[in-house]
């Protein structure tokens, strides 16, 4: 038996260990061949945090809206190239505050010009689209100076104004990147009817690489950084001339209230004066926050492909492009089939766009060996669906309908598709750092608190049942450690909700040992010697802990299904700390506890068996015995 | 002390603080809701001199936005996400719409050099509250099926499965209902916070009730005494220890928590001292004492009690 407790106290000391080793190295990298693993944020002991408890990066982004088109068509007997139209119409242009985009020639003597709606300049991107005295004005340019229009200069679309929907696809997209990423918990917010919010927390991932000319030494580059208060920035490559600094929080640029840079970014100066040290190969910024920054900037990018089958189901197949992208798609909607009444998405495609979707469909209507080839749809290089088509489809118009289409979906996939359609390019309009919505104040009150509140529970263990409470106060301090690891290694970003999940699970873990606590004392009173009252009282409560948990389990499970389903991100955070912490409690119980409690036995303590028994004259105690005098 | 014959007070006491909440959740404001689900507006406000949070804070609550979210974007411009701030219209007289009469109050730290406002959506959609809503009661339905198996060994195990749910939906149904009492007096909304701490009572409450059930069942199979009233009293005085323990420690964290911690958190924390006082309220006081109304078929006794009182056997104090 002692054999078995010895073995049984090597595991718990390995993990243990482990597990504070692991949470001790702020980021662990371990690549192995091609197995990469890197875990580690910037939250205390590494761990990562999400937006409520630490800050991160607050980026605006504008919807680009699309560029006015302007139409102008000259009269008989004109001669007149593009060059000449752009050279008359841009200083009457920049006159107005805007700037010209391009001039193409449509036709016989026919040009699309076409006019950025965006007045460059403005802090939050004026808006104005090119109408009335402005549009007259250019009217009476052209004519004065190359000749008269055959009708008056039309603007023929542009600068619409993102819908409702449109943006919320956007807003969408943007979201689903950065999870993919890997900065998980981002909000993104449609702010205003044409701008998006996104807030990422983590800016700490940033790291600057720096490669110098020659060698030079840690030291030197320390001491550059000394002057931004980064001297002791964590610089985990150490080869001669190249250099991996983590820079958590670099400043962005400060402007003033019109826009205007009034202290250059942190980063560029950081490069100054890195290379005031020695001339400088290569500077780069790269990390979480960057490299999410360069995946929002592009747009969403819808692609339609033949999918040439090799066999029936479709599982081997080759994507053949016909360019047939997006901006051929004039409209999609969610709708309902006429006769069956089934949810379907309506599309429609431009007259071009048409004429190649006719061409496709006539080919794979019919099939080839008894195989059907497919259209593959494509959102961002994701497969979103991959229809068959039963008929070849002339008109540009078709319908998509599926056996598990429901009109949430179809809604959803109208939505995607028109994203893709109209691609809405974001640039970025402002930039900053931002706070815990927490408030960093309250983060470290509560920490204070947390740690207090800790001592408390420790304290009151002990004193009630004295040397049961000791060991039971132990296995906690392992168990806290055991499941902070596990966070940090699955990884888990910790919100405010996974949080109270790790608080209800240390509840439960508390309450695992006072039950096998209160079992044994039982099992003591009952006259039962050290040892028997110890096994008895683990093997009396199991039961309790094991149905408990069970039920716990059951529920993180069904919780985490539907936030993952319903995209309640706040529910699965709890869910899925709350498992983890249980079922680290429940480990914790069976092995750690029992261990110190059976190693108890082999120390001097044995022999006082008064001290395990909690302060006697307490008020409440069990009946030795049911009374059984009831009526 | 005997915690089954006193039964019909607790039930009594239960009924009457969940109608009170009921109550007020009825009487318009219901609850006070945060702009997690209500969208609202978000203001960007630079001063012209640094500006501590703190003080932006109070000066927020004076003004009547003390549940607005503060983000420091750098030491004087701050993001205050708050309810919707309206703007000034041809209908509302100059200088007095909302947003003018909360910059103006703003002034009083500092002079503003510039302030941007927006709409904002909200971050957690109606269909998310629904959905927890939804998921919240299938966990329910799982849960009684797997009690009912897991306490196979005890008759009629349904009856455990179906009390201790009905006791988890009364802890939540009660927290609810102070929550929306307090909603009436001081500055305390649901928000995200709160249905996280909802989700925690939950978990707690289940948790809770379990090892009851399961002293009764221990008991039961021991046949420790001859009817179910008498195991399950004395099932109940055996975990007592046990309960108040877990629930006194736990208790020490939360209260240390919410007198040291900032005040952003008592929504989530409120919650949490709430559900597990009623927690372990209903594991003790509800829970089992349900068990004994099913057996012994009294569930339409409340009905019955103005007729013949001295008809049900009264047993001994």
């Amino acid at each position: 038996m002692a054999k078995g407790n010895l073995r049984r106290l090597i595991i718990v000391g390995f993990l243990a260990a482990l597990a504070v080793a692991a949470l001790v190295f702020p980021t662990i990298n371990v690549e192995a061949g091609a197995l990469k693993f890197r875990r580690g944020g910037t939250g205390p002991l590494g761990l990562r945090l999400g937006l409520d408890l630490q800050g991160g990066a607050h980026l605006v982004y504008q919807a680009v809206r699309p560029p006015n088109s302007l139409r102008v068509t000259f009269a008989e007997g004109v001669e007149v190239k593009a060059e000449r139209v752009t050279s008359v119409l841009q200083p009457v242009l920049s006159r107005q505050g805007r700037t010209l985009d391009s001039a193409a020639e449509r036709g016989v003597r026919s040009f699309v010009v076409q006019v950025p709606c965006l007045k460059p300049g403005g802090r939050t991107g004026q808006v104005s689209a090119l109408q009335g005295a402005d549009l007259a004005t250019l009217e009476r340019a052209l004519r004065e100076q190359i000749g008269p229009l055959t009708e008056p200069a039309r603007i023929t679309g542009g600068c619409e104004t993102p819908t409702s929907a449109q943006m919320e696809g956007v807003a969408g997209i943007i979201e689903r990147r950065i999870n993919e990423f890997g900065v998980t918990e981002p909000s993104v917010q449609v702010l205003g009817n044409d701008r998006i919010l996104v807030q990422l927390p983590g800016v700490g991932d940033t790291e600057i690489r720096a490669t110098f000319e020659g060698p030079v030494a840690v030291e030197a580059v320390r001491g550059a950084l000394a002057q931004f208060d980064r001297g002791n920035a964590r610089i985990p490559q150490k080869e001669s001339a190249s250099f991996t600094i983590q820079a958590p929080s670099l400043k962005p640029a400060r402007r003033d209230a019109q826009g205007n840079v009034v202290e250059p970014a942190e980063q560029d100066r950081i490069k100054e004066a890195l290379g005031k040290v020695a001339p400088l190969k290569s500077f780069t910024v790269g990390g979480g926050i960057e490299e999410a920054k360069r995946l929002i900037g592009q747009t969403a990018h819808l692609v339609f492909k033949h999918r040439a089958c090799k066999n029936g189901p479709c599982t081997q197949y080759e994507d053949i492009d016909i360019k047939l992208e997006g901006d051929d798609l004039a409209r999609a909607f969610g709708d309902r089939h006429q006769t069956t009444g089934l949810p379907i998405v309506s599309i429609e495609f431009n007259s071009e766009g048409g004429r190649i979707f006719g061409e496709l469909t006539s080919r794979i209507a019919q099939p080839h060996d008894g195989i059907f080839d497919r259209i593959a749809i494509f959102l961002d290089e994701e497969e979103l669906l991959a229809p068959v088509a039963r008929q070849a489809i002339l008109g540009g118009r078709a319908f998509i309908e599926g056996p598990d289409f429901t009109s949430e979906r179809v809604r959803t996939l109208a939505i995607q598709l028109e994203s893709g359609r109209l691609p809405i390019p974001v640039t970025v309009l402002e930039e900053r750092d931002v706070d815990a919505t927490l408030g960093a104040d309250a983060l470290s009150k509560s920490l204070v608190a947390g740690y207090i509140g800790l001592g408390a529970v420790f304290l009151f263990m002990l004193l009630y049942y004295r040397v049961l409470g000791l060991m039971a106060g132990g296995a906690l301090v392992v168990y806290t450690a055991l499941a902070l690891a596990i966070f940090k290694l699955f990884p888990v970003t910790l919100t405010l909700a996974g949080v109270a999940g790790f608080i209800l699970s240390v509840g439960m873990a508390v309450d695992a040992n006072v039950l096998i606590a209160e079992r044994t004392k039982e099992e003591l009173r009952r006259g039962r010697s050290l040892l028997s009252a110890i096994e008895l009282g683990f093997s009396r409560a199991w039961p309790s802990i094991r149905d408990s948990n069970v039920s716990t389990f059951i529920t993180c499970l069904i919780l985490w299904w539907f936030g993952t389903r319903l995209g309640a991100s706040l529910v699965v955070g709890f869910a899925i700390t709350l498992f983890l912490g249980v079922a680290v409690s429940m480990f914790s119980a069976i092995f750690v506890t029992r261990g110190f409690l059976l190693l108890a036995l082999v120390t001097p303590l044995r022999r006082a068996t008064n001290l395990f028994t909690p302060v006697p004259g307490q008020a409440l105690e069990a009946p030795a015995r049911p009374p059984f005098r009831r009526s | 002390m005997d915690f089954v014959s006193k039964r019909w007070w607790f039930l009594g006491f239960s009924f009457a603080v969940i109608m009170a909440g009921i109550i007020s959740m009825l009487v318009p404001p219901g609850f006070r809701i945060g702009i997690e689900f209500t969208g609202g507006s978000a203001l960007t406000v630079t001063f012209e001199k640094p500006v501590g949070q703190e003080q932006l804070r109070k000066t927020l609550t004076d003004l009547g936005y003390g549940e607005a979210v503060i983000q420091g974007l750098g030491e004087s411009t701050f993001l205050i996400r708050t309810r919707t701030l309206e703007e000034a219209t041809p209908g509302v007289a100059a200088g007095q719409s909302a947003r003018e009469r909360l910059e103006s109050g703003l002034r009083a730290l500092a002079p503003i050099s510039n302030s941007d406002l927006a709409a904002v959506s909200p971050v957690v959609a109606r269909e998310t509250v629904r959905n927890a809503i939804i998921a919240v009661l299938v966990a329910s339905v799982v849960i009684l099926f797997y009690i009912t198996w897991a306490f196979r060994a005890v008759p009629n195990s349904i009856r455990m499965g179906s009390t201790a749910v009905i006791a988890v939906l009364h802890d939540v149904l009660v927290t609810l209902g102070l929550f929306s009492i307090l909603g009436k007096f001081i500055n305390i909304e649901i928000n995200v916070m709160f249905i996280t701490g909802i989700l925690t009572v939950l978990g707690y409450s289940v948790h809770d009730t379990i090892v009851v059930f399961d002293r009764i069942r221990e008991n039961t199979a021991r046949r420790v005494a001859r009817d179910l009233e008498s195991t399950i009293n004395f099932s109940i005085m055996e975990t007592l220890g046990r309960s108040l323990n877990t629930s006194i420690t736990t208790l020490m964290a939360i209260v240390a928590l919410l007198i040291l911690g900032g005040p952003t958190l008592q929504s989530l924390l409120l919650t949490f001292l709430i559900g597990l006082i009623t927690g372990t309220y209903s594991s003790i006081c509800i829970a089992a004492q349900l068990l004994v109304v099913w057996q012994r078929g009294e569930w339409l006794r409340p009905f019955r009690w103005r007729r013949a009182p001295a008809a049900s056997p009264a047993p001994p104090a």
